[in-house]
């Protein structure tokens, strides 16, 4: 298992080209190198799996919602459960895995946020609104909640959300904590591509009358 | 901008010595934001593409960050309801423990600067492309506006 890795946004061919992304590198960290197995081990257990169309794996496709088409077959593997029902099943097991890495609180160290050693802390946080699994709501609400408490300080928050207008939830956090400031980076028009290409460039176009006002309206 | 005015949060004074809520636009000659994977249909479009989502705190406005999210998060709607997204956040004690020697402590605490002053570049990097924020300026038929509240929790 690779101990050093990369982090960042997807892995095809367009973001290696003329790009520039956010890439954190990190090495000789087994244990986020294991999470990240995990976590697509995970994910894996309630994913199609796509197998070649060979009579060899008949055996191998388990369930009524499998199905084949030429020389491939994606095969579902529950029997009992609906690709469209699954939310259960993923609750329960992003759950299990959040709780194996997660320490859990004890009295002590529930009341002292300071860790007794102090180092570089990292936090994996899962957010799956469908499988109610929402790690990253709770996360924002957490420290702007502590944010709002140092009253003796003075936070600074630096967002950038590209072209998607931040979660309402997230832009009431920061509009309601009044000691936090905060500086946020949204694209510009110019830079969207449904802008740039020339067929779509012109505003009265819906798709960019839409990015107009979901973007840049709702603030 | 109005949600701002509204809050009495508007940003006040200069950029790097103000205080509220300072809303920017990201934008470079030839480059676009958080495209994925549409280059091969881009011909006459941009030449280069920036995805540069994230956040990052600091104890205030001067100090280098001690907190950053990343990961897959574009930290809208979508990803908070329909997507399954996974994120870390990494956090840098802006100190080190005392119970390590003189020596250990000044390498880790160089250490925990070096990292902070790299997301304090990656900051700064970022809105060297800033420029000011238009939104309220742009008109918008009140049909899109009706389209967006109807698919809003999708967006």
């Amino acid at each position: 298992m690779p101990a050093n890795f990369y982090l960042s946004a997807n892995l095809n061919k367009s973001y290696f080209t003329n790009r520039q992304d956010r890439y954190l590198y990190f090495s000789a960290e087994k244990t986020l190198a294991q999470y990240c197995f995990d976590f697509v081990n995970t994910v894996t257990k309630f994913s199609y799996q796509l197998l070649p169309n060979f009579a060899s794996h008949s055996s191998r496709v388990s369930s009524p919602h499998s199905y084949s088409r030429e020389d491939y077959t994606l095969n579902w593997p529950y029997t009992d459960t609906h690709p469209h029902h699954i939310n259960e099943k993923a609750e329960k097991a992003f759950s299990q895995l959040q709780k194996l890495y997660r320490p859990p609180l004890t009295q002590d160290n529930s009341r002292d946020a300071t860790p007794p050693t102090r180092n570089t802390l990292l936090i994996p946080i899962i957010q799956a609104g469908q499988f109610n699994i929402r790690e990253e709501e709770s996360t924002f609400k957490l420290l702007f909640r502590h944010l709002g408490k140092l009253t003796a300080w003075r936070p600074m928050l630096n967002l950038t959300s590209g072209y998607f207008s931040l979660y309402k939830p997230y832009q009431d956090l920061i509009l309601q904590v009044p000691n936090v400031d905060c500086r946020i980076m949204a694209a510009s028009p110019k830079v969207i591509f449904f802008f740039t290409a020339r067929l779509l460039l012109r505003d009265d176009f819906w798709l960019g009358q839409w990015l107009l006002w979901f973007t840049w309206h709702l603030w | 901008m109005r949600a701002v005015a509204k809050a009495g949060r508007l940003w006040k004074g200069p950029e790097n010595d103000g205080a509220g809520v300072l809303l920017s636009e990201w934008e470079k000659p030839g480059w676009t934001y958080h495209a994925k994977g549409l280059s091969s249909v881009s011909s006459g479009g941009p030449d280069s593409y920036l995805k540069y989502i994230g956040v990052w705190l600091s104890p205030n406005l001067s100090s280098p960050p001690v907190l950053t999210l990343f990961g897959s998060t574009n930290l809208n709607s979508r990803s908070a309801h329909i997507d399954t997204e996974l994120s870390f956040l990494l956090i840098i004690p802006s100190e080190s423990a005392t119970s390590e020697s003189m020596q250990a402590r000044g390498e880790t605490d160089a250490a925990f600067l070096t990292l902070r002053q790299q997301l304090d570049c990656e900051i700064s990097r970022i809105r060297s492309n800033a420029v000011e924020w238009q939104g309220g300026r742009r008109k918008v038929r009140w049909t899109t506006k009706f389209i967006v509240w109807l698919v809003k929790g999708m967006l």
